[in-house]
């Protein structure tokens, strides 16, 4: 064999590589784009692609309405471009979280090529360049509106030609893109540190701490980008003073080094820039070269340990099996409920797909929950305040949606069978089990939370009544999107889009808006006296009877279950349980 | 009573994938106390078949009858008789073992203690006691098989499906199965045992179905079949009736097609 054809070898491996590291990306256990991925992708980027572009709309209006020499946009508008290399940082970096897991080669890559003829530098060569191609792909889509926006209003106020409006494009697009890949490669630096140094149990909980944590802070911020203004006025204020005394803050915070290097790269010969810019072009050296380290390192310990893998017990714990015994005597009397309600809860806690599902939706909740407890202001000790009593409404809803959609998708789907050859005619059971189970194991858990959250601000009596109060509403919420459900969680196919968010978000934003405002408008009449407080609880029992009753008599005798995603129908219903 | 009202019977039974025909118009009926070898090369419509009757696949035409009831009439009722081992392994992988048995005897409404005495027993019969807490996704193939015959046996069914049930497991326990399989048809079990292992077939079923191409080429004992094909033993039965190429210049071919470089 000639070394031609080696080197001819030695490609096609690499872009076979490629392909398949940048697959694997989109098919993890959090995201799992198996089918249509590529149209998926692209629908991915185009949502994401908006934000951005609007709000760099937002922020550069200005110059297209004041193109004159008084604003003088290389030195004035490098303000609007850290706020919008923050947002583009902060976006990656959120994406970086879905797919971190994927970013350094794992077990099955080692177990799959070790065997092949493969030479390390194609696949660590390959790895490198999907990442940069998922970065790339992702820091370009984002920044496919914004480009246009920041070349022409710029250019604008410029009085640039068409050659400038081109370069000031490509500008933006290469600060953006460098940003991106900055920020992505420092995330997988850190999740590569404590990879290296932490076991794998402690590090998969850490790692899912700091993702929740990450997401809820930059959910936080976004809508903090969208929804408050003073807060933009007053980090414009604020950031035009730094550059007149540079802290040590702002040559040490990322973003002002892309500032730079956006603002030496638009032509500004201020030494102010060019020393952000050379630290931009530094870290983002130093971040790929510690990226390389660590994909070293860990490869030397993969190699080591790569047919071994640390077996995962499940005994049950003394204090566990007190608990299940006691739920085993009141609430799971029937074993089919109990065999579905511990599948259900197993599944939760155990598979990453579904857990990470419910999170995300978890997060949004939490973020804007942040949002609302910071409205409450100085009244927020206050039981009268409004966004005070909000709070459990909002996680509730999105906890439960994420619940929702998260049952959708299959656990296994092809080990289904179980269910199948086990169906009993008392079909509600199952649905009774998942009932019981997101009551027992999702909504106590957050409410005994929450309870104590508002202990903290309220007397005991008031934070208890609140508490059992919306602890109703969140039970009727939960009746509403499980009402008429005829897959049994875990277990039926998954078609993508079934659940038409498309035709459906403004049901689901009404829903939103009358679950967290009604019940609070009610809650001072509802809790003025007890008697009136028994009265809710009777018409709430009364409720949530008749739904089951109807369930258990009427709905589920006459309907079987679905194991198999029905095709599209011709007419679409408007009904919540879909 | 009949012994005729007992059976599991198949009536013009066949089964299409858009315009393949999977398996082909077959009737065929099993008493109690009688088990069946279910044979067939690959794509014969051996697991299709074990998968109707297991009522996870409908027939796109025919029926089933069990005890004279039409099984997808009454599939709640059917299932309940029914133990069934799948060809594949598929289990929830982020389940213990024991999680998973306790999972499938409760779906069947076994009661607590029942249920805990039977899967201790299968356990340790099976060799598996130290691993009954350990995830089912670090199990090999074998302990896996294993753990799905438990299953489909936890609930004393009637009717055992078995789809290559053997397939990874060690050699002790093929015994253990074999000798399970001839003493469950002595306690008047239905047993249909489909695999590609003629030797383990012939030693376990005294009836063989011979499918291929979707439709049944042959369904007698095996003595019956052997005086008719004049043939020794099993593995003679089927290379006469299914195996249309010749195995050597099969084998020759593979081989050149191995060495074949640019």
């Amino acid at each position: 064999m000639t070394n031609r054809w080696n080197a001819k070898l030695t490609l096609f491996q690499l872009i076979i590589l490629v392909r398949h590291f940048f697959r694997r990306l989109f098919l993890n256990e959090t995201i799992f784009f198996e089918e249509q991925m590529l149209a998926k992708v692209i629908s991915v980027i185009a949502i994401l692609s908006i934000f951005p572009g609007y709000v760099a709309d937002a922020l550069l209006f200005k110059y297209l309405l004041e193109p004159d020499t008084v604003m003088v946009p290389a030195e004035t508008a490098w303000v609007e471009m850290f706020i919008f290399i923050c947002l583009i940082m902060l976006i990656i970096g959120l994406i970086t979280l879905f797919v971190w897991e994927t970013i350094f080669l794992d077990r099955r890559d080692y177990l799959n090529f070790m065997p092949l003829p493969i030479k390390g530098i194609s696949l660590f060569g390959a790895k490198f360049l999907s990442l940069i191609m998922f970065v790339g792909l992702f820091a370009l889509g984002l920044n496919s509106i914004s480009s246009f926006v920041f070349a022409i209003y710029l250019g604008q106020s410029r009085k640039y030609g068409l050659i400038s409006e081109v370069s000031l494009f490509l500008i933006h697009l290469l600060v953006m893109m460098a940003a991106a890949i900055f920020i992505f490669f420092a995330l997988a630096c850190i999740f590569g540190f404590l990879n290296f140094l932490l076991r794998k149990k402690i590090f998969c909980r850490l790692s899912d701490l700091l993702r929740f944590g990450y997401m809820i802070a930059t959910f936080y911020l976004l809508y903090l980008f969208i929804l408050d203004n003073k807060f933009i006025k007053n980090l414009y204020e604020n950031i035009s003073s730094l550059k007149a005394n540079p802290t040590r803050f702002i040559m040490s915070f990322p973003p002002f080094w892309f500032t730079g290097l956006y603002q030496v790269l638009l032509g500004s010969n201020e030494a102010f820039f060019r020393r952000l810019a050379f630290r931009a072009l530094l870290a983002l050296a130093a971040t790929i070269g510690i990226f390389f380290l660590l994909t070293l390192i860990t490869y030397n310990r993969y190699s080591k340990n790569v047919f071994t893998e640390e077996t995962r017990y499940h005994q049950s714990s003394f204090l566990k099996n007190i608990f299940e015994i006691m739920l085993r005597a009141s609430l799971l009397r029937n074993p089919t409920e109990r065999a579905s309600c511990w599948f259900y809860v197993w599944t939760l806690t155990r598979s990453r797909l579904h857990r990470t599902r419910i999170v995300s939706y978890f997060v949004v909740g939490a973020g804007m929950a942040i949002i609302f407890f910071i409205s409450v202001g100085s009244y927020f000790w206050k039981y009268q305040s409004g966004n005070m009593l909000s709070l459990p409404l909002i996680l509730s809803f999105f906890l439960l949606l994420g619940v929702k959609d998260s049952i959708n998708l299959p656990s296994n789907y092809e080990a289904n069978w179980v269910f199948r050859l086990t169906e009993n005619e008392s079909r509600w059971i199952y649905f009774k089990a998942l009932r019981k189970s997101v009551f027992i194991y999702i909504l106590l858990p957050l409410y005994a939370l929450i309870f104590g959250f508002y202990c903290l601000f309220w007397p005991i009596l008031a934070a208890t009544l609140h508490c059992l109060y919306q602890l109703a509403w969140a039970v009727l919420l939960m009746e509403i999107l499980f009402f008429q459900r005829r897959k049994i969680p875990f277990v039926c196919s998954y078609l993508p889009g079934k659940s038409k968010l498309y035709v459906f978000w403004l049901v689901y934003v009404l829903l939103f808006l009358a679950y967290i405002y009604i019940p609070r408008w009610l809650e001072t009449y509802f809790l003025a006296s007890a008697s009136r407080f028994i009265l809710f609880y009777a018409i709430f029992f009364l409720i949530v009877g008749t739904v089951w009753i109807y369930h258990k008599f009427h709905f589920y005798p006459k309907k079987s279950l679905f194991y198999e995603e029905n095709p599209e129908p011709v007419m679409i219903e408007l009904s919540p349980s879909i | 009573m009949l012994i005729e009202d007992f059976m599991l019977e198949l009536r013009g039974v066949s089964k299409k994938y858009g315009f393949l025909k999977a398996v082909d118009n077959i009737s065929f009926s099993v008493r109690p106390g009688e088990a069946v070898g279910y044979l067939g090369p690959n794509g014969a419509g051996k697991s299709t078949t074990i998968k109707m009757l297991a009522g996870l696949l409908k027939p796109t035409e025919g029926e089933i009858f069990y005890q004279g009831r039409n099984i997808w009439e009454n599939p709640v009722w059917f299932k309940r008789k029914i133990g069934y081992v799948p060809e594949e392994p598929t289990l929830y992988p982020y389940l213990s073992a024991y999680e998973y048995l306790m999972l499938v005897g409760r779906l069947h409404g076994l009661s607590e203690s029942v249920l805990k005495q039977k899967i201790t027993g299968f356990m340790e019969i099976f060799g598996l006691a130290s691993d009954m807490f350990a995830e089912l996704s670090s199990f090999s193939k074998g302990m896996l098989q294993k753990i799905l015959i438990s299953a489909a046996l936890l609930h004393d069914p009637e009717i055992l499906l078995l789809d290559e049930p053997i397939s990874g497991l060690d050699i002790s326990t093929v015994f253990i199965i074999r000798e399970l399989v001839r003493q469950l048809e002595a306690e008047g079990k239905i047993i249909i045992y489909s695999s590609h292992l003629l030797e383990v077939v012939e030693k376990v079923a005294r009836r063989v179905i011979i499918l291929h191409k979707g439709r049944i080429w042959a369904d007698d004992s095996i003595i019956n079949l052997r005086k008719l094909m004049n043939a020794p033993s099993l593995e003679e039965i089927f290379k006469q009736m299914v195996i249309q190429e010749v195995p050597e210049r099969v084998a020759s071919e593979l081989v050149s097609l191995i060495k074949k470089r640019d």
